[in-house]
């Protein structure tokens, strides 16, 4: 097997007219594993992915794959002698060609037969044997975006990017192409960028998320530690939600085992109905979405608190109900100007 | 996404796709500028100054008066149809649906011939009124087809499946929900169609329109034979009857004005019809019923429409071919040299297109370039584009009676048609996802291999529409193939001028009822086209 070399992004910035869209990012891709870039629209997401691609050039800072520049500001490799593969959120088959020709584009150096087989076989990997000879415009969104993973990995790449690659799909197609796709990618033992405006989606598939907004690259960790140990505000918001509350406004008895702090951030979590103990407190609304009771709280008359709730009883609204704190839902952070 | 990812193009980068495009705009740009540039500053010597004195206020005036009927005609002729048709349910509608752009298939001239034979004195109509009321001819009062209106009436015919296609598309994109909230905020249908219906679609309707008063100023055939004296008219009379091609420059400056500020307000238009088209949430309404009397009058309206614009005139021309049968052998040649000619400039215009087309894929610069050529050259109507050649001709030395003629013929058909050819073109890459290119770069497709394995292969779907469209509108074609063509080197377009304007209408039907014929082709295509996207958008 083929050691894969790590993508890494050093300090790249491209700015548009004078305004910075990636701003000195950093970011290692490294192989065999997901990495989600995370972030509202506009944040420079597509754009660093464009220049880790090589379809656009760098205004400073380099693009390497293990130790070779692939981009600087005074070298560029192109686009088509990078061997990166590229996945688009509108699947860009070409619409001349079949799924089976498709998937066969980038194969080089191969007999046509054995280009046949070799396509054939990415096909069946991604359970798409059957649609060989179907054009893009008579497959479905998410066999169109099977055949444009198959094609992409068919080539061999050194490393794959994803453009918000499930995002034209069916909400009830999603979950069963993107098991078929991600599964692929992982086993193809590459580095592979996954771009995403939807946290729950990054935390899903990714095995590192990297936080992006503004251009620049916030935090970037596992999930499960960008969860639960947000360095900022921003990255706490990008991967939940999340409300401050100023520790006067806080039960003194949830207080007491919390960091001395003027505000805290707590996740929907930290505020649970509970059978035994608890603050007292009224419900203004309760709303069951699927798992979880959502809950809109008062305390005392004016601090308004989101909570949830897990069981059969929804409380009604005006009810006094128990809520207890987990503090390890509840955050520090430095202000969101900072 | 297309429009936010234009500006990332290179600006300025001499690859081979832009010089190839710059290439071809300069071939299809040529013939309009040298025309622009000898009307500017060629000079008209006395000429001009007795035209002025004379003709040129009335040449003006009247290419105005006829702009201004048309655009009456074709609004009263094409928006309430187009409006009955996407909205409502009533007898016929859906033959009305396609068969309202059957005239499309006749040129104006041709049906100028047949509505002229129609209404002249010996003609059905008045012979079947003297029979009716038994007056003499003189002691009754008849329209008069050799007039602006008659022209303004005749072109209306010919040209209204423009505005009619462009409103029909916007009437039936209209948001449901829009509708739906005005009858619900209590407005009354009337007001619901003047104050939320035409104002979201004017820009289309105005966009149809625009193209359709650029062929009505453009046109020469149908106002020589009725001897309304347009510009374009004017033009012609100055080069071959007075032989002062510099005044015939002059006038052909003006009649570039007007085309060109046709073609802004279409671009402007369609622009903002581009906008108002991308609303993501709609729904196509559902047609009502009308009800029995309401629906038997519509139905009326349109097949009064059909008769006028089609039936009538075709029928006429088929009756009076088949009566006289004069012509039958004669049309050989004619016909012949129709084929090749537009065959050759199918070809030339094909191979620009997709030049331009592709070269635009490429590159910022050949997307400029191209459009730019490509507009003016569509927008300048074929006689100044001739007249263009001849000077470039008489430059070079060349004589217009050797076979060079047919080469700058072919080379003027280009310059006028390949806009046209472009459109189902573009039209293909706009069906195509955007980011075809970058996935064949990611898959390590180099410049070349992009364009022979993906550009190529994805504007040819376009192609078929694209060589249809290009071979019918050069058959039509009529100032430019009049005024370059070799001595005694006849088109079918030439030969029914030719004897119409001698008063032999028998011998014209035939050669015209050939080119409607072959009109007809790319109208059924169009049709089915249209037919499919309603479908295909009635199925997402």
């Amino acid at each position: 097997m083929t050691t894969h070399l790590p993508l890494r992004a050093a300090g790249v910035s491209r700015a548009y007219d004078g305004a910075p869209v990636v701003n000195q990012a950093s970011l290692t891709l490294e192989p065999g594993k997901i990495t989600a870039l995370l972030g509202q629209s506009g944040a420079g997401k597509s754009t660093l992915l464009r220049l880790f691609a090589g379809l656009e050039q760098v205004d400073g800072g380099e693009i390497l794959l293990g130790g070779t520049v692939l981009s600087s500001t005074s070298t560029h490799v192109p686009a088509e002698s990078r061997g990166i593969g590229l996945i688009f959120q509108d699947f860009a088959l070409f619409p001349h060609l079949t799924a089976l020709d498709n998937v066969g584009f980038g194969l080089k150096g191969l007999t046509k037969d054995a280009r046949r087989r070799e396509s054939a076989e990415w096909l069946e990997r991604l359970g798409l044997s059957h649609r060989a000879k179907a054009y893009p415009h008579q497959l479905s969104g998410g066999e169109q975006q099977r055949v444009s993973i198959a094609r992409a990995l068919a080539a061999k790449p050194v490393a794959i990017l994803m453009d918000e690659p499930f995002s034209g799909l069916d909400v009830t197609l999603k979950s069963d192409v993107r098991r078929i796709a991600l599964a692929a990618v992982s086993q193809a033992g590459i580095p592979a960028l996954l771009v995403s405006h939807d946290a729950t989606e990054a935390m899903r598939d990714a095995d590192r998320i990297a936080v992006m907004k503004d251009g620049v690259i916030l935090q970037e960790d596992t999930p499960e530690a960008l969860y639960m140990k947000p360095a900022s505000l921003p990255v706490a918001r990008a991967l939940g939600p999340i409300q401050s509350i100023a520790r006067s406004d806080m039960p003194a008895a949830w207080t007491e085992g919390l960091p001395q702090a003027a505000a805290y951030c707590l996740r929907p979590e930290a505020i649970r109905l509970s059978l035994e103990g608890g603050i007292p407190m009224e419900v203004i609304s309760a709303q069951r979405t699927s798992a979880v009771i959502e809950l809109t709280l008062k305390l005392n008359g004016h601090t308004t608190l989101h909570g949830i709730g897990i069981g059969a009883h929804r409380p009604a609204r005006g009810e006094t109900v128990r809520v207890a704190l987990s503090p390890e839902f509840v955050f520090t952070l430095p202000p969101e100007s900072a | 996404m297309q429009q936010r990812l234009a500006p990332r193009l290179p600006a300025l980068r001499f690859s081979p796709s832009a010089l190839a495009a710059l290439a071809a705009a300069l071939l299809i740009g040529a013939p309009v500028i040298v025309a622009l540039l000898t009307g500017l500053f060629g000079g008209g010597g006395d000429a001009w100054t007795h035209i002025v004195s004379t003709q040129l206020a009335g040449y003006t005036f009247t290419t105005l008066a006829l702009l201004a009927l048309t655009t009456l005609f074709l609004l009263l002729l094409a928006v309430p149809a187009a409006w009955f048709v996407s909205l409502y349910d009533f007898p016929g509608r859906g033959i009305f649906e396609w068969a309202l752009i059957l005239p499309l298939a006749a040129p104006g001239y041709v049906l100028a011939y047949a509505w002229a034979d129609i209404m002249e004195v010996g003609g059905p109509v008045q012979s079947l009124l003297r029979d009716i009321t038994g007056l003499p001819a003189r002691d009754y009062w008849f329209p008069n087809l050799y007039s602006v209106p008659g022209l303004s009436f005749v072109m209306a015919c010919a040209l209204f499946p423009y505005v009619y296609l462009t409103a029909r598309a916007a009437f039936s994109n209209l948001s449901l929900c829009t509708i739906e909230a005005a009858r619900s905020l209590g407005a009354s249908p009337p007001r619901i169609f003047f104050n939320v219906v035409l104002p979201a679609s004017r820009p289309a309707i105005f966009a149809g329109l625009a193209l359709a008063l650029m062929e009505t100023a453009a046109d020469y055939g149908a106002a020589s034979y009725l001897g309304v004296q347009t510009l374009s008219v004017g033009i012609f009379r100055a080069w071959h009857s007075f032989s002062e091609p510099a005044v015939a420059a002059r006038l052909a400056f003006l009649l570039i004005l007007i085309a060109f500020g046709l073609q802004l307000i279409e671009r402007q238009a369609r622009g903002r019809g581009g906008v108002q088209q991308t609303a993501t949430r709609w729904r196509t309404p559902k047609r009502q019923k009308l009800g029995r009397r309401a629906g038997v009058l519509v139905s009326a309206g349109c097949l009064a429409i059909l008769l006028a614009a089609f039936v009538f005139p075709v029928t006429r021309l088929i009756w009076v071919s088949a009566e006289t049968g004069i012509g039958q052998k004669a049309i050989l040649r004619p016909f012949l040299n129709s084929l090749t000619l537009a065959s050759a400039g199918s070809a030339l215009a094909f191979m620009l297109a997709v030049t331009v087309v592709i070269g635009a894929r490429q590159n910022r610069f050949g997307q400029l370039a191209g459009r730019l050529a490509a507009g003016a050259g569509y927008a300048a109507p074929g006689i100044v584009l001739a007249l263009g050649a001849l000077f470039i001709l008489s430059w070079a030395g060349f004589s217009i009676a050797g076979p060079a003629a047919l080469l700058f013929l072919v080379w003027i058909y280009a310059s006028r048609f390949t806009a046209a050819g472009a459109e189902p073109l573009s039209a293909a890459f706009s069906r195509a996802p955007t980011n075809l290119g970058n996935a064949a770069r990611s898959l390590g497709a180099n410049r070349f291999q992009r364009l022979v394995r993906v550009d190529l292969p994805v504007a040819m779907s376009g192609a078929a529409a694209a060589s249809i469209i290009l071979f019918v509108e050069m058959l039509k074609e009529l100032p430019a193939t009049l005024m370059l063509r070799p001595f005694n080197w006849d088109t079918l377009a030439v030969q029914a001028h030719a004897y119409a304007s001698d008063e032999r209408l028998a011998a014209a039907t035939l050669p015209s009822l050939l080119i409607t014929l072959a009109g007809l082709g790319p109208v059924i295509l169009l049709s089915l086209q249209l037919t499919k996207a309603g479908e295909s958008r009635a199925a997402g």
